[in-house]
């Protein structure tokens, strides 16, 4: 079965795990589903354009712009926005919809900066160029960097998670606010750095996928979309939840449209999250019972 | 009397106040509004969005026929002043020009929309505000019977789908085609024209993918396709979704031939897909040589950028209009009634016939093919 490679090559290269584990690192400590996230990516997207087409830089140095400035993006929203809405208690439905204000507001001021075109960053000859075959299947050279970096990256978060201080305050602030700020753990500082941490790890996607498929001002609503999806079906806050939900999401949104038409990618995909929010809401994998 | 029930009361007044102003500005619809001052012409186009460089190219092209008009004296001693929409290539943003432009400005007439999506969604709006609007993009064989006073510049998809399933069978001898269409108006008539052609050709539609306008990941359908083994692909797509689609069938070794429409016309397409759009072909309505003077102009406006060969017919869609309101002034009715008796007009771009339905009687195509960035003459 010659397509079936290549369908499972195309799975693995639009599988958003990485951006399902930003979004799950930063809802696992502020508790809200973020509209803005996908602003990070388009941001991303924009710096590799910026640096590697119109400066002409190579693109490795431009990548680090883009994981930069995506991190820095999310940071920035959270200390303007979501920082005075948490002193203020306010409830996670008051975040969401100032997060999809932010999002609309940064859509906009994208497409006044960079207008609304719709731009592709030309691959750098040599190895991301390269077309390779395997099995039936082909595959550029971004495609393999983005397909390591998706197996490199939840490995590397998982780790953070696991052995490092900051990913035992981390979970901390995640479980429980107030209690770790009276056993001393810097609690908006650490949701400070999950946030940039999220905005990172999507920035680096939307990076490459700039080179891949490209960046445009509404690049990034998709994105929140299919990641807030992979969170939910995976399980909100869960790290190995937001790879296992991710991973359902590229195969559901891949093999869905062998049997049905084409256009329905997305409708197969919010009905699998609509089945699983009736029959399962909290996730394969959930932190919160 | 409680506070709340004051200030209810205060906003019921200021409401009807302010109705009351409106009401009383609002003249009548009427055709002979106004008869003296410069004559306000509409101007729909995608500006940014989808096919933007066309758009842009077009208007700057609409633009000069204005000034040339003006130049002499414009409309029996009253200029033409344009006011410019951007529908986005989309149809609810073209409704709402519509009416801005109708409504607001109170236009005399409209030059436009460019996607067919726009001319759709305005023409119910335009034709009940009876004012007359001529499209030099919009191919959509819908837009035939949109309405009275829906006129277009170029010819339908009726006839372009047809010539492409011809071209492609008969040709191009493709016996196994596969299609991979966009979901907006021209995507889906000339897809329809085309397939029901093929068929009838005796070719077999092997597969028959579509996508939303704004994707831009297509690999999943390309991979369909491949799968499919079709000796040639049609693909109406518009301009950004054509890129994708020549670099991920490059990416993913789809080899068979390839055919489009007239978005091949957009200079974005072989400029960004490069080497990856080599061998593709597209058809295009016959479309004489750019003046040089004019093509530069344009360019110049532009900021350098290549004009796509739409834009001649932008001008000529304003020239025809502007002669027809020498002829007749500035009624709307008798504007479109005078469109419909144009006949053998000799445009920069065509030789335009309107027939009864507002329509180009006459459809003659070119075929091109993109080679390096850049297209040749095939047909």
């Amino acid at each position: 079965m010659d397509v079936f490679v290549q369908f499972m090559i195309n799975a693995v290269i639009v599988v958003p795990i990485v951006s399902a584990i930003g979004f799950n690192v930063a809802y696992g400590t502020r508790k809200f589903v973020d509209m803005s996230y996908g602003a990070s990516a388009t941001m991303g997207g924009y710096a590799m354009f910026i640096f590697s087409r119109l400066l002409g830089w190579s693109v490795w140095p431009s990548w680090f712009f883009s994981v930069l400035s995506g991190g820095l993006l999310a940071w920035f929203l959270d200390l303007l926005i979501h920082r005075p809405l948490r002193h203020r208690h306010a409830p996670p439905l008051v975040s969401f919809i100032s997060s999809l204000g932010a999002m609309i507001g940064l859509q906009s001021l994208f497409a006044i900066i960079f207008s609304t075109q719709f731009w592709v960053v030309e691959a750098p000859p040599g190895f991301m160029s390269k077309i390779y075959q395997i099995f039936s299947g082909s595959i550029t050279g971004t495609q393999i960097i983005m397909t390591v970096s998706v197996l490199l990256l939840p490995l590397f978060v998982v780790a953070l998670f696991r052995w490092t201080n900051f990913g035992r305050s981390l979970r901390a602030v995640g479980d429980d606010p107030e209690v770790s700020a009276i056993v001393g753990i810097p609690v908006e500082k650490v949701i400070g750095w999950s946030v940039f941490l999220s905005g990172a790890l999507v920035g680096s996607a939307g990076g490459l996928m700039s080179i891949d498929t490209g960046v445009y001002p509404y690049s990034g609503l998709p994105i929140t979309l299919l990641s807030a999806s992979s969170g939910i079906i995976g399980g909100l806050g869960s790290i190995p939840g937001a790879i296992l939900g991710a991973i359902l999401v590229a195969l559901i949104g891949t093999f869905g449209i062998w049997w049905f038409p084409s256009g329905w990618q997305m409708a197969i995909i919010f009905s699998v999250l609509l089945v699983f929010l009736l029959f399962r809401p909290n996730g394969i994998l959930n932190r919160d019972k | 009397m409680n506070k709340t029930t004051k200030n209810v009361l205060w906003v019921v007044v200021i409401i009807l106040v302010v109705w009351g102003i409106v009401a009383l500005n609002n003249r009548p619809l009427s055709n002979t509004a106004n008869q003296s001052g410069p004559i306000k012409v509409g101007v729909i186009m995608p500006l940014t969005g989808d096919i933007a460089t066309v758009g842009q190219a077009t208007r700057y092209a609409i633009e000069i026929a204005k000034d040339e008009v003006n130049a002499k004296g414009g409309i029996n001693g009253r200029p033409i002043e344009l006011v410019e929409e951007d529908a986005k290539c989309d149809p609810a943003t073209a409704a709402s020009a519509a009416s801005k432009l109708t409504q607001i400005d109170k236009v005399t007439a409209i030059v436009g929309a460019g996607c067919s999506s726009e001319t759709l969604a305005a023409a119910p709006i335009v034709e009940s505000a009876h004012v007359p609007m001529i499209s030099p993009i919009s191919t959509n064989p819908k837009v035939t019977t949109a309405g009275d006073y829906i006129f277009r510049n170029v010819p339908s998809d009726a006839f372009q789908g047809k010539f492409a399933a011809e071209y492609a069978v008969q040709k191009l001898n493709a016996k196994k085609i596969a299609i991979l269409s966009c979901l907006s108006d021209w995507c889906v008539g000339i897809h329809d024209v085309f397939k029901a052609r093929a068929t009838e050709l005796g070719a077999t539609i092997v597969a028959d993918e579509q996508n939303k306008q704004d994707d831009r990941d297509l690999r999943t359908q390309v991979t369909k396709i491949k799968a499919s083994n079709p000796d040639l692909v049609y693909v109406p797509q518009y301009t950004e979704a054509l890129i994708i689609f020549y670099k991920q069938a490059k990416e993913l070794g789809l080899k068979s031939l390839s055919l489009t429409g007239d978005v091949g016309t957009d200079p974005k397409v072989p400029a960004e897909a490069g080497a990856a759009a080599n061998g593709g072909y597209y058809t295009y309505p016959k479309t004489l040589d750019m003046p040089a003077a004019f093509l530069a102009e344009v360019k110049k406006r532009m900021g350098g950028e290549e004009v796509s060969t739409y834009a001649p017919r932008g001008y000529d869609a304003m020239k025809i209009l502007a002669e027809v309101m020498q002829k007749v002034g500035t009624d709307s009715t008798a504007i479109k009634n005078g469109l419909y008796e144009v006949k053998d007009y000799q445009g920069i771009a065509d030789t335009y016939t309107i027939d009864q339905n507002g329509d180009m009687a006459n459809a003659a195509y070119t075929v091109k093919k993109f080679q390096d960035g850049k297209s040749v003459v095939v047909e």
